[in-house]
């Protein structure tokens, strides 16, 4: 089959790879329709999360059709169209019977690497390094999909790939980063970040009831797609002080929750910005800081700083002493996506929320190098790729701008 | 072409990293000293330090390719060298040790930048797998919870009888009747350290104890403690064992190995128990079925 390769720092290639093969009585193959390129990837890519290997697969957003069942699999047959979450998780451990499947405790058959990094490991994940298990990933023709009873969820009928694709990650991950904020009426929230994942925190906000949101980022048509189909007050961090404007804009306050939807690789400006840089360069840190340690200063008093943007290991200038004499809360995660599929799912269906404003890009699987290129560099206002696989043949060397 | 030996230093330097990056974590004081630095505000530059070796080392040990994090090994060696040297036109700093210091640095720079070029050369040595030859200690343990109720946990424990369907990375065990088993260890360097487990005492639900019989190249005792974990999370598992080294170099030698790296092997084969417990099978990834890059890698051509 065909699958998108990691072939070292800042390369990724569409390479041919062995078919995946049931390797447990619980697993399904998932023959491939839709999968996407998500900002974690670029993590990858760009060289932040270790233990990658060359030629491993990425991807871990995407849905198909089940072509293969286990032995143990009860309620997926062939042909059943499902969408995967990112996350895998086993459905009985003591993590998982509280939720909180991203911390599974038996889906890591790495677990001893995460362990050294983090002190204990949290859950497989499809396509993201040997760290979280060495599980191959989703942008590709087939994949293989451990648990099958536990992780993935039917499409009903009648849905699009692209009203349900979200499923598998950034739409719980941006709800999450909102339902970490534990928000009251009245209450205002600041999202950092408005790539898929931010634009998803921001119109989880509204529906979890907030008054206000505001978003912050440097691209004009990031902040446009924030302010037209989220809804948000945007504020231009190159154009404006963010710490200023925020406190203008709330009366002093400072905004009640704030979400870092940036993460690891956030940009800035100044010396905090080029003392990350070089500390991340050398390898003092692993983590820049610039937007989660802005997003603390600007929280108010008693507030709560939800984190979902990644973060992979240390972090210099952490700002502790503001969380901890101005009473923050801090609240994170790798999305318990399992946890948020089915809520959401009705949402869609219910018409509250539409995600496929986000989508800027449909481009066939052979033509994921490209796909990556725009999304990291913000090219023809790329906001989220789709890639179909099987696909090639009518669109070869181009692609719909939707 | 990066042989054996150039992946071997590579992931020496790696455990080094680890190793020291802990130290100056948990005792920069004691650190500062060792380098000669004064105390007080070097501690939170040591940390700093700290941090990079450690990430650089799980760079080294766990990248397929760890020449990157070896080039951050060497930018860091820049990094303390100019430090060092400051350090030496300090005033309160001990010169003598600085000067020591630096000179081991350069020679640790040295060190680097040759893993690194040998192991430039071809990206594809995995540096998995590895062992940290380590302080003495040789105790080894490691714990873990499965859901499940204490009795049924004992039960599906079988005395030692389960062992051969989850013990594999930290010995192997074949058991040859219900008091009896033989225990093969493989270290690094080619060496096996083997021996028969006795069981000595048996408390149901609670507790197997065992040491080691006449035909063993080790000689020691071990037990695996059951007990209910609170809130109603199942059953904590303990296992330990204590090895007595019965001196000479081999002894010394499986003693310095007896440490973390081999907990850890002991940790993985009892999240493989927990698994069996819990779920009925050992959860398999394509990293398990074929160790190191996916098989899932580009077909050759
Ligand atoms: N928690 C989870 O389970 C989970 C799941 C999916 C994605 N994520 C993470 O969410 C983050 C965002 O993902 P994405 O797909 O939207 O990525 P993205 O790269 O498209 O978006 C990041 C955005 O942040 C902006 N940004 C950079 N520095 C900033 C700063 N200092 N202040 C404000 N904005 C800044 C960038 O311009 C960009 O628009 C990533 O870190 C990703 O790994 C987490
Ligand atoms: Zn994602
Ligand atoms: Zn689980």
């Amino acid at each position: 089959m065909k699958a998108t390769c990691f072939m070292g720092r800042n390369k990724v290639e569409v390479q041919e790879v062995p078919d995946p093969k049931i390797l447990n009585a619980s697993d399904v193959i998932v023959k491939i329709t839709s999968t996407a390129i998500c900002g974690s990837d670029l993590h990858l890519v760009d060289g932040y999360i270790p233990a990658v290997m060359h030629g491993d697969v990425l991807g871990h957003e995407f849905m198909g059709e089940v072509v293969e069942v286990g032995s143990n699999v009860k309620t997926l047959k062939s042909g059943d169209r499902v969408v995967v979450p990112f996350d895998i998780a086993c459905g009985v451990c003591n993590a998982c019977r509280n939720e909180m499947y991203s911390v599974c405790e038996n889906s890591n058959p790495n677990a001893w690497m995460a362990a050294s990094m983090w002190g204990h490991a949290g859950a497989g994940a499809f396509g993201y390094s040997h760290l979280t298990g060495g599980y191959a990933g989703g942008q590709a023709e087939y994949a293989r999909v451990p648990f099958a009873d536990v992780g993935p969820m039917k499409v009903p009928d009648g849905m699009t790939d692209e009203q349900v694709l979200f499923l598998s990650d950034i739409l719980p991950t941006g709800y999450m980063g909102a339902d970490l904020c534990d928000i009251k009426p009245g209450d205002v929230i600041a999202v950092w970040g408005c790539g898929p994942v931010g634009q998803f925190a921001i119109a989880s906000a509204y529906l979890l009831g907030a008054e206000r949101v505001i978003a912050i980022d440097r691209f004009e048509y990031r902040l446009r797609m924030a302010r037209e189909k989220a809804g948000a007050e945007t504020i231009d961090y190159e154009e404006q002080d963010v710490l200023d404007t925020l406190k203008e804009m709330t009366g002093g306050r400072g905004p009640d929750a704030c979400i870092d939807a940036v993460g690891m690789e956030a940009h800035g400006h100044g010396p905090m910005w080029i003392y990350d840089r070089a500390m991340q360069a050398a390898r003092v840190e692993t983590d820049r800081g610039t937007a989660l340690r802005e997003a603390i200063m600007a929280c108010r008093n008693g507030g709560t700083v939800s984190i979902i943007g990644v973060y992979g290991g240390f972090m210099d200038k952490f700002p502790i002493g503001s969380i901890m004499n101005r009473s923050l809360t801090i609240k994170t995660g790798q999305t318990h996506v399992q946890r948020y599929m089915r809520p959401l799912l009705e949402r869609i269906q219910n018409g509250e929320i539409d995600p496929t404003f986000v989508i800027t890009h449909t481009l066939p699987l052979e033509q994921a190098p490209h796909g990556y290129d725009i999304f990291k560099n913000k090219l023809d206002e790329c906001e989220k790729v789709i890639l179909k696989p099987g696909a090639v043949s009518a669109t070869t060397g181009s692609y719909a701008h939707a | 072409m990066p042989d054996a030996s150039a992946r071997q230093l590579a992931r020496a330097l790696g455990w080094f990293s680890v190793g020291i990056g802990l130290a100056a974590l948990a005792a920069p004081t004691k650190v500062a000293q060792w380098v000669g630095l004064p105390g007080g505000g070097s501690q939170a530059l040591l940390r700093a330090i700290g941090l990079r070796e450690i990430a650089s080392g799980v760079g080294i040990l766990t990248k397929d390719d760890p020449s990157s994090w070896l080039w951050a090994r060497v930018g860091g060696d820049a990094l303390d060298l100019a430090l060092l040297t400051r350090a030496m036109g300090d005033e309160q700093a001990d010169r003598g040790r600085v000067a020591a210091a630096t000179a081991a640095v350069i020679g640790l720079t040295a060190v680097d930048a040759y893993a690194t070029r040998q192991m430039s050369q071809d990206p594809g040595g995995s540096v998995q797998d590895s062992h940290r030859s380590a302080p003495q200690e040789p105790r080894v343990a490691s714990a873990i919870t499965v859901s499940a109720p204490v009795g049924e946990v004992f039960a599906a424990w079988e005395g030692f009888a389960s062992l051969p369907r989850f013990m594999d990375s930290f010995a192997t065990v074949r058991v040859t009747d219900d008091r009896l088993s033989h225990w093969q260890m493989s270290l690094p360097g080619g060496l096996t350290v083997a021996w028969d487990a006795v069981i000595t005492d048996i408390e149901p639900n609670e507790r197997i104890a065992w040491r080691t019989g006449d035909n063993s190249t080790v000689s020691g005792s071990g037990e695996v403690r059951f007990r209910p974990a609170p809130g109603d999370r199942g059953t904590e598992i303990i296992f330990s064992a204590t090895f007595d080294p019965p001196g000479g170099e081999l002894g010394s030698k499986v003693a310095g190995l007896f440490t973390d790296p081999l907990g850890v092997k002991l940790n993985n084969d009892l999240r493989r128990f927990k698994q069996l417990t819990e779920l009925g099978e050992i959860v398999k990834s394509d990293d398990t079925v074929v160790p190191g890059p996916n098989p899932a890698q580009p077909v050759a051509g």
